[in-house]
């Protein structure tokens, strides 16, 4: 009697996981006509056509300096050049020149660059009023304070002309035995946006 | 509803990361000037007796003091550096009127202008300058200026020629 009623409990137990069973077997027979039918796709008729167009290249842009030169200007004396600016001391009315050689290099169809020369930390704390420092490029077309363009065709050699000027109007001892930083002088060719 | 706000709001911020990163992404290039450091220069000047303070003589109307004798030294550095010497002086309110004040320099006897030594071109830095100077009161200052201290006050400037 034990073994028949054993029976029937895994029966009856059978009987009972036969729904879940057959949604398996629904979901799993989905899933592989999903496959199938995705492996069907790639099997239908394709064509493809390499584009004859040669081979589009990048551009370029880069600056790079030559040998700059020199030359201290004052009141006294006119201008005289100078071999290492690091030697020399300059006071009011003092204006120093660098003459500076540039290769611009602008190579693409539709780009134009903007020079300028970053001369921030140059000045001295406190001494904007003392001492300005304006840039000139030849070659270039002025735009803006102290930024020129160039395009392709402007582009090449050019002479980048940087003034420092101490002002004549200082007035005391204001700014006497103070560094101005030449190495931070930065000139930078920028891709123009517009 | 919300899920759309929230699409629209991140799909905005996106974009406006993709558009700032764009501007910076163009080419650019920098290069700096290795030229070192230069240095401004300075200017000081320093003024002493020669031969100690002058002990001036009690001045009565129409008399000069004796000459005394200033070394002004104007010290400094510059590559262009010029400089020239202004002497001025000043005495008390009283005597203003009656005090004549004069300046020259030693050697040649040239008068200081008041616009400074030398009238043209300029001391180098370093240069010495002895300046001789004496006070005169005019031979009509009043009897009420009798026993009053003058107070002679003199002053030297360097001031920097051209640059």
């Amino acid at each position: 009697m034990s073994v028949d009623t054993s029976v029937r409990s895994r029966g009856e137990s059978l009987r009972s996981d036969q729904p879940r069973r057959a949604k398996a077997i629904v979901a799993i027979a989905a899933g592989a006509v999903l496959l199938l039918g995705g492996g069907t796709t790639l099997a239908y008729w394709t064509t493809s056509q390499t584009l004859n167009a040669g081979t589009v290249q990048s551009g370029d842009l880069d600056l790079s300096l030559g040998t700059g030169t020199w030359t201290l200007d004052g009141a006294i004396g006119g201008a005289t050049a100078v071999a290492d600016p690091s030697s020399v001391r300059i006071v009011p009315g003092d204006v120093l020149t660098l003459t500076q050689p540039l290769t611009v290099t602008l190579v693409g169809d539709t780009i134009q660059g903007l020079l300028s020369v970053d001369t921030t930390d140059l000045i001295p704390a406190g001494g904007a009023d003392a001492f300005t420092a304006d840039l000139t490029v030849s070659g270039g077309t002025a735009e803006g304070a102290g930024t020129y363009r160039f395009t392709p065709a402007t582009a090449g050699a050019v002479t980048a002309t940087l003034t420092i000027t101490f002002d004549s109007a200082t007035p005391d001892r204001e700014f006497t035995n103070t560094d101005l930083d030449l190495n931070s002088v930065k000139f930078t060719l920028t891709q123009a946006t517009s | 509803m919300r899920h759309v706000r929230i699409g629209v709001t991140v799909g905005a911020l996106l974009a406006l990361v993709v558009g700032v990163s764009g501007v910076h992404a163009l080419w650019g290039r920098s290069e700096t000037v290795p030229a070192g450091v230069t240095l401004t220069g300075d200017l000081a000047v320093s003024a002493s007796w020669l031969g100690g303070s002058p002990v001036w003589a009690p001045l009565y109307p129409g008399s000069t003091t004796p000459d005394a004798t200033l070394r002004v030294t104007g010290s400094g550095s510059g590559s262009t550096l010029g400089w020239r010497v202004q002497i001025t002086s000043t005495v008390a309110t009283q005597f203003a009127a009656y005090t004549t004040f004069q300046a020259r320099e030693c050697v040649t006897g040239t008068v200081i202008p008041a616009g400074g030594y030398p009238a043209s071109g300029s001391l180098p830095a370093g240069a010495v300058v002895d300046v001789c100077v004496h006070y005169t009161l005019a031979s009509n200052a009043p009897g009420t200026l009798q026993g009053q201290q003058v107070s002679p006050r003199i002053s030297v400037v360097a001031q920097q020629v051209g640059g």
